[in-house]
C-alpha cells in the first residue's frame, strides 16, 4: 500500500457521497461544533480537494483531526461511505511528524511502557493533582484540563504473575490485555481471569503481546501499527489451539477483528495466518452470554439501578450490544440510556488533541446519563470508563460509579456468591 | 459585482459582522459551495448571523454595493435552492438554531430558522404537542429551509405540508427591513396572506429570521401495516379505496423494482410480490383503533396479504422497508434525478405505466416509490453521471415524464421546489403571463435582485 493506493482508495470512497447531508446529526463533533466543517460530508468534500492538491496539508490535518473514529455516520449515509476509513486513511497521508512516529513506536516496547508506568505511578504527585478519585495535570497547557485516574504502580502482568497456575486448567482462552487495562485499570483483567477460573476456565496471557496499533494509525503512523499487528497475530497464533482470544476493550476488540484483515497484505502476512488471528477474537461480554452462558447461573435480579454506554467500537465495530445488556439485565436493574450508541468523546488522543470538543461531547452524554437516575454507569472498553469517570466528575455530583462491566459482574458473582 | 471587486468591500462586512463569523478563506468556501444536489458553486464568503440585527444589515451592504445575497439552511435540498450560482455570500443560519418558545396554552412554536426539524419535534413532544410535518430529511434538514421549499413529508396525506403550520413570520426583506407576517391567532384573515406567499419562495423574496409554527395536541396510537400485491398496478388500484376508510396518516407505495432492491440490499425476501403499500395511522385511540378494524375487515374481505405489526420493534421493521429504498437504489446505480412529480390520486396509475413505458423506451432502469396517498410518487430514472450517454437518456426520460404529468394536470414539484434543477420544467406547467407575474412579484419585493438570483425562473 503506498501514498498512490491510499489516495485512490480515499478518493474511491469519497466519489460515494451524493453530499445529501444525512450524516451530520449522526456525528459528534458535528453536534458539539455545529459547523460543515466538522460534518463528515464536510470533511469529505475538503479531503477530495486535498487529492487534487488544493490545499496545505495543515488545514486539512486540522479537519482530520476532528473525528472521533467512531463510526456513526455510515449508520445514516444512503450509500454507506466509510467516512471512518476515509479520515484514517487521510492521516497516514498527511502524517509527517517523524519525532510523533518513534513516539508511537514505543508502544510497541512492553519493557519501556511498564518502566514509563513505573516511573510516572511513583512520582505522579509531582504532575499530577488529586481531585477525588481521579487527578488533573497540575500545570494546564492552555485550554487543555484533563482528569485522568491514578495510575497504580503495578501493570497487570505484576499481577498476573501472582495468580495461580493457568495452564492447569482443562479448558482455556487468552486474553488480548490492550495498553489501558495493562497500565492504568489492571484490577479489570484480573477481575475477568477471577470470574473465569471460578467457572472452570484458564485464562493465558502472553506476555509478549504488544499494544494493538490504534493509537499510531488513528493518529497516522502506518509503520508502528503494523509492528503491533505483525507481532500480536505471530504471539497469539503460536497457541493455535485455543479457541478464543478475548478482548475487554472494545477499540482494541475492533482494531483486531477488523483493522488488521484490511492491512494484511501490506504487512506481508497470508490472509489464512490473519484468519487464524481474526476469527478467534471475541468480546468477553459474548463470550459471558454465548459460551459460557453465564446469565443462567446467576442468583436473579439486583436492585441496582444500572444504565450502559455502547462504546463505539463494540457497537458499530464488533456489533457488541445485546450481550452486556442482557447481562446487566439478569444481575441488577437495567435502564437504557438515551443515545447510548453515541460516542462518549474520548477517541484516544482526540480527546487531547481536540480537548474542548471532547469535553462538549462528554458532556452531553452525561446529561443523558443524569436524566436514567442511574447509579451505575457500566461500559465494555477502557477507553470510555476513563472518559466517563472525568464526565461524571466534571457534570455530575460525583455519585454515579462509572465502571467496566467486568468489574461489575466481578462485584456481583464473586463478592456476593463469596 | 465579482469575486475580485468583492474582497475590497469584505472590511464592511466585518464591520457589521463579528470577523470571526465572516470567512473567506478558501476551504470554508469550499464547505459550503455545494447541497444535496451534489453540484458546486465557491461562494465569495460565507457569514453566520447570530441576530435579525445582523441579516439586515448585511443585506442593506448587499443592496449598496450590489452583490449576491443566498440564505442556506443545513444545505440538503434536492433542488440547488442554496447554492450560489451567481457568487455572493451565503448566510448559513447554522448559528441561529434556537426554540424562543413552546407555548402550551395558543400551542405553537417560536424558532430561529436554523433549528432541526427533528429537534422540534423531540421537544415539542415533550410537552404532549406535535409538528405533523416530517420531510424524509427531518433529521437533518432545518426548519428555515422547510419553511423556504414547503417541504412535504410522509405524514402530508393527513396533516398536510409545512405551509400549513406557518401561522407567522419574521422576514428580513432584500432592501433590509424587517416585516413580521400572519399572527399568532387561529383565525386571521387581515390583508393579502404574506406568509403564503413567502413559505415556499425559496429565498427569492425575503429571508425568514423568526418562525411561528402551529402545533396540534400529540397523537397517542398508531397502527401499522405492509400490504403486498402480484403488480404495481394492483397496489395502486387500491389507493383510493384504502383511503376511503378514513385518511390514514402514511400511505406510501413501493413498486417491484425497489422492493428487488430491497431484498438484495436488507438480505430479505418478498415472494411472488411486485408492489407494496406501507400504511399507517397515528391519533387518537379510539379514531385509529376504529380505523384499524375496519382496514383489517376490508384486507381481508378482499384477499389483500398484509403484515400489521402489533409491537413497536415490528413497525420499525415495516418501516425499515421504506427506508431503506433509498441506499438499495443507491448500490445498483449510484445517481438519480430526485423527481417529485405530483397527480391527482385518481391519474396515479397513468403516472406509474407511463414511467415505465418511458424507462423501455430510453433502454434506462427505473424505480417508482413514495407518498401515493397524497399523488407524490418518486418516480426515479437510475443512472451512472459518469456514464454521459446514460445520463442523457436519464433525463430525456424526466422530461418526457413531466410533460405526461402536466398533461395530467399534475405538478413538476411536490415538496423538494425548483431552485436551478426545474427552471426548464417550471415553463412547461405555467404560461408566459403566470411566469410573467411571478417575476414582476419578484421584482417588486427584490427590485434590485439580489437576494438568491437565478432561482425558480
Amino acid at each position: 500500500m503506498n501514498k498512490e493506493t491510499i489516495k485512490q482508495l480515499i478518493s474511491d470512497e469519497i466519489e460515494k457521497c451524493v453530499r445529501c447531508g444525512a450524516c451530520r446529526h449522526l456525528c459528534p463533533v458535528f453536534n458539539a461544533e455545529n459547523t460543515e466543517e466538522s460534518s463528515p460530508r464536510g470533511k469529505n468534500s475538503l479531503l477530495l480537494h486535498l487529492l487534487e492538491g488544493d490545499y496545505k496539508s495543515s488545514e486539512i490535518k486540522t479537519i482530520l483531526n476532528s473525528c472521533t473514529l467512531c463510526e456513526a455516520c455510515i449508520q445514516g449515509c444512503p450509500n454507506k461511505v466509510h467516512t471512518y476509513r476515509i479520515v484514517l486513511y487521510g492521516r497516514i497521508l498527511s502524517a509527517e511528524n517523524k519525532l510523533e512516529e518513534t513516539a508511537f513506536s514505543l508502544f510497541n516496547q512492553n519493557d519501556l511502557l511498564a518502566l514509563g508506568q513505573k516511573t510516572l505511578s511513583r512520582f505522579q504527585k509531582l504532575f499530577f493533582q488529586r481531585e477525588g478519585d481521579l487527578q488533573s495535570l497540575r500545570w494546564r497547557m492552555g485550554n487543555l484540563n484533563k482528569y485522568i485516574s491514578k495510575i497504580p504502580d503495578k501493570n497487570f502482568f505484576d499481577l498476573y504473575q501472582e495468580l495461580p497456575d493457568q495452564t492447569s486448567y482443562n479448558k482455556k482462552v487468552l486474553f488480548f490485555v490492550g495498553c489501558l487495562i495493562r497500565y492504568l485499570y489492571p484490577e479489570t483483567g484480573i477481575h475477568l481471569v477471577e470470574i473465569l477460573n471460578k467457572f472452570g476456565w484458564g485464562v493465558i496471557v502472553p506476555e509478549e503481546q504488544v499494544c494493538c496499533g490504534l493509537p499510531a494509525i488513528s493518529n497516522g503512523y502506518l509503520e508502528p501499527f503494523l509492528q503491533s499487528m505483525k507481532k500480536n497475530i505471530g504471539i497469539f497464533n503460536n497457541y493455535n489451539k485455543i479457541q478464543y482470544i478475548l478482548s475487554a476493550c472494545g477499540s482494541c476488540g475492533n482494531t483486531l477483528q477488523n483493522l488488521y484483515p484490511e492491512f494484511n497484505e501490506i504487512a506481508a502476512i497470508s490472509e489464512e495466518e490473519t484468519r487464524l488471528f481474526t476469527h478467534r477474537i471475541m468480546d468477553v461480554s459474548y463470550f459471558f452470554t454465548n459460551i459460557l452462558k453465564l446469565d443462567t447461573i446467576t442468583n436473579g435480579t439486583g436492585k441496582e439501578k444500572v444504565t450502559y454506554h455502547d462504546s463505539c467500537h463494540l457497537a458499530r465495530g464488533m456489533k457488541i450490544t445485546e450481550a452486556p445488556r442482557s447481562l446487566i439485565r439478569k444481575n441488577a436493574t437495567f435502564i437504557e440510556l438515551p443515545e447510548s450508541d453515541v460516542c462518549c468523546g474520548f477517541g484516544g488522543s482526540f480527546s487531547v488533541k481536540e480537548a474542548e470538543v471532547s469535553h462538549n461531547i462528554l458532556k452531553r452524554k452525561i446529561e443523558n446519563v443524569k436524566s436514567t437516575e442511574a447509579e451505575y454507569l457500566l461500559a465494555g472498553c477502557p477507553g470510555c470508563v476513563l472518559q466517563l469517570k472525568e464526565g461524571t466528575y466534571l457534570y455530575s455530583n460525583g455519585e454515579i460509579k462509572v465502571k467496566h462491566l467486568i468489574d461489575f459482574l466481578y462485584e456481583k458473582l464473586i463478592l456476593t456468591s463469596g | 459585482m465579482n469575486a475580485v471587486e468583492f474582497q475590497k468591500i469584505v472590511k464592511n462586512i466585518t464591520s457589521v459582522i463579528s470577523p470571526d463569523r465572516v470567512k473567506i478563506e478558501s476551504p470554508y468556501l469550499h464547505l459550503y459551495s455545494y447541497d444535496a444536489t451534489n453540484l458546486e458553486y465557491i461562494p465569495w464568503a460565507v457569514v453566520f448571523p447570530e441576530s435579525t440585527e445582523e441579516v439586515s444589515s448585511l443585506v442593506k451592504l448587499a443592496n449598496k454595493y450590489n452583490f449576491p445575497i443566498i440564505p442556506r439552511g443545513a444545505g440538503s435540498g434536492m433542488s440547488g435552492g442554496a447554492l450560489a450560482i451567481h457568487g455572493g455570500i451565503i448566510i448559513s443560519f447554522e448559528k441561529m438554531n434556537k426554540i424562543l418558545e413552546i407555548n402550551t396554552i395558543n400551542h405553537y412554536a417560536i424558532v430561529q430558522p436554523g433549528v432541526i426539524t427533528s429537534v422540534l419535534h423531540r421537544e415539542v413532544e415533550k410537552y404532549n404537542l406535535f409538528y405533523p410535518p416530517d420531510p424524509a430529511s427531518r433529521n437533518f434538514s432545518s426548519i428555515g429551509g422547510n419553511v423556504a421549499e414547503n417541504a412535504g413529508g410522509l405524514r402530508a396525506v393527513k396533516y398536510g405540508v409545512t405551509r400549513d403550520y406557518v401561522m407567522a413570520l419574521e422576514v428580513v426583506l432584500p432592501s433590509g427591513e424587517v416585516i413580521r407576517t400572519g399572527s399568532k391567532t387561529i383565525k386571521d384573515v387581515a390583508g393579502y396572506d404574506l406568509t403564503r406567499l413567502i413559505v415556499g419562495s425559496e429565498g427569492t423574496l425575503g429571508i425568514v429570521t423568526e418562525i411561528t409554527l402551529k402545533l396540534i395536541p400529540r397523537p397517542d396510537s398508531n397502527y401499522t401495516f405492509f400490504l403486498t400485491f402480484s403488480s404495481p398496478e394492483e397496489a395502486i388500484y387500491y389507493v383510493p379505496y384504502l383511503l376511503a376508510k378514513g385518511l390514514p396518516s402514511t400511505l406510501e407505495f413501493i413498486d417491484g423494482y425497489s422492493l428487488r432492491a430491497v431484498e438484495k440490499y436488507l438480505s430479505i425476501s418478498f415472494n411472488n410480490v411486485d408492489g407494496a403499500i406501507l400504511l399507517e395511522n397515528i391519533g387518537n385511540k379510539g379514531e385509529v383503533e376504529t380505523w384499524a378494524e375496519e382496514i383489517e375487515t376490508y384486507l381481508i374481505n378482499n384477499n389483500i396479504t398484509y403484515r400489521k405489526a402489533t409491537t413497536a420493534k415490528e413497525r420499525e421493521s415495516l418501516w425499515q422497508i421504506r427506508r431503506s429504498i433509498s441506499a438499495s437504489l443507491s448500490q445498483i446505480k449510484p445517481n438519480r434525478f430526485n423527481e417529485d412529480v405530483v397527480v391527482k390520486r385518481s391519474d396515479l396509475t397513468k403516472l406509474i405505466s407511463e414511467s415505465y413505458k418511458i424507462a423501455e423506451k430510453y433502454n434506462i432502469l427505473v424505480a417508482d416509490f413514495g407518498h401515493a396517498g397524497d399523488g407524490n410518487i418518486h418516480i426515479n430514472y437510475l443512472h451512472n453521471r459518469k456514464d454521459e450517454n446514460e445520463r442523457r437518456r436519464a433525463w430525456r426520460a424526466t422530461e418526457e415524464l413531466v410533460e405526461e404529468v402536466i398533461k395530467l394536470g399534475g405538478t413538476v414539484s411536490g415538496e423538494h421546489g425548483i431552485g436551478i434543477m426545474k427552471k426548464e420544467l417550471l415553463k412547461k406547467q405555467f404560461s408566459e403571463i403566470e411566469i410573467e407575474l411571478m417575476k414582476k412579484l419578484k421584482r417588486t419585493f427584490d427590485p434590485n435582485n439580489i437576494l438568491n438570483p437565478g432561482k425558480i425562473f
